[in-house]
């Protein structure tokens, strides 16, 4: 939503808990649990930006979450359609989450908060840094991390980044890497009209650019 | 947040589908309550912008490790026994007496979870994701942060697999402190380019 204009003020928050309901630790470590363990779920990007835009801006983060979560199990086949809805039904009439311990599995989530090995890194980048690069007006409905207010805006390669798997992947159904980028924009090129000199650096995808001029 | 006021205890529509998702996953042997447990804890207790401050103090005193912080963020965490999710790529980004850096996630809200936590509500709000690309005077003034204009403003988009954590230039008057002192100036606001470390007299900014 970069870019984007209707918003009203950022309402900074002192001494903000990390989770400030119980339930949203639970969505957060259920996420990482799943996702430590290779649980059957996906990435979850692409069912929180498959969410209709007037729920999205009305959900809180973990909300949204939560929501991504049932899908990616629905998804799956972990979930049938009504399986949720009845069980709130049943915790609605004094059921109650079971207990589980499992050893394995939290050995499995502390050490994926660890540092780890860093990937292999792989060359292979079209452009150099320096580069003045433009990035494609992507259209497609597929998933993609491609922010729209860059689109069809040339910029300037800062800093080649290691190959790293490519978004649309986990929707078309492949795995494959490719080179990333730090593109360099000026502002005035973003938003001609706002005077503004800053300058936004955002993180592409090869597959996103091409030459410019 | 208020509605539930007068019916103390009511759940709302979010607590019981994430207490039912528990249930349901907990039952199919896909997750354990006390893996769920340790997450929490985890994020609650140990992993916080604590970590963060501790190198950035670090790189004030050191030299060496602030050369390498920036070369390669992922391995100067690694050092102080900081990593994993969401850490697998850092990168730090230093502010010069002519740059300010500062942090977003426009697609989502990704954050570089080891060293600075989960995020906050602020980080993750439309207008943040929004306006700090394009109007980034008018937020950090929201912020109660006040650049020059000869600053020059650089707002990292974290809209790949990088995550960006901004190394903040040490306040003067502060070459008593030692590094756990020097780590009480750098707040979480400070590490995302929101805010620049202040030294109050007598208690720690």
């Amino acid at each position: 939503m970069g870019g984007m204009q209707g918003f009203g003020a950022v309402a900074p928050e002192p001494s903000e808990p990390p989770f400030r309901e119980r339930w949203e630790g639970r969505v957060f470590g259920m996420s990482l649990t799943l996702w430590a363990t290779g649980g059957p779920i996906g990435g979850m990007r692409p069912q929180l930006e498959r969410i209709e835009t007037e729920r999205y801006l009305a959900s809180s983060y973990y909300e949204r979450w939560e929501h991504a979560l049932e899908v990616m199990l629905a998804e799956h086949g972990v979930l049938g359609p009504t399986d949720v809805d009845r069980r709130v039904e049943a915790l609605r009439a004094g059921g109650q989450v079971p207990e589980r311990s499992d050893p394995a599995m939290v050995e499995a989530v502390l050490t994926d908060m660890e540092p780890r090995p860093p990937a292999q890194p792989e060359g292979g980048h079209r452009f150099a840094a320096g580069q003045p690069v433009r990035v494609r007006r992507i259209s497609t409905a597929v998933h993609n991390r491609c922010p729209r207010y860059v689109r069809g805006v040339a910029g300037v390669v800062e800093r080649l980044l290691a190959p790293d798997w490519l978004p649309e992947n986990e929707d078309l159904g492949e795995q494959r890497r490719a080179p990333c980028y730090t593109v360099s924009f000026a502002a005035a090129d973003l938003w001609p009209d706002d005077g503004a000199e800053h300058t936004v650096l955002v993180d592409l995808w090869e597959t996103y650019l091409e030459e410019a001029g | 947040m208020s509605e539930g006021h007068h019916h103390a205890r009511e759940k709302s529509p979010s607590e019981l589908r994430t207490m039912a998702l528990e249930a349901l996953l907990v039952e199919r042997g896909l997750i354990s309550t006390d893996a769920v447990d340790a997450v929490v804890e985890l994020f609650q207790n140990e992993i916080g912008p604590r970590r963060g401050a501790r190198m950035v103090a670090r790189a004030w005193v050191d030299p060496a490790y602030r050369k390498r912080l920036l070369a390669d963020g992922t391995a100067a965490a690694a050092e102080m026994g900081y990593g994993g999710a969401e850490g697998e790529r850092l990168v730090c980004v230093a502010n010069t007496p002519d740059t300010h850096n500062a942090i977003v996630c426009t697609l989502c809200s990704c954050y570089p979870w080891p060293v600075l936590g989960v995020p906050p509500v602020w980080y993750k709000s439309p207008p943040y994701r929004a306006r700090m690309v394009r109007e980034p005077r008018a937020v950090l003034r929201e912020f109660g942060l006040e650049l020059p204009d000869t600053t020059a403003i650089r707002i990292w988009d974290s809209s790949a697999e990088v995550r960006y954590i901004v190394l903040p230039m040490r306040p003067d008057g502060t070459e008593h402190l030692d590094e756990e002192g020097l780590a009480d100036l750098v707040t979480r606001d400070c590490m995302v380019g929101v805010a620049v470390p202040h030294v109050t007299e007598g208690v720690a900014a």
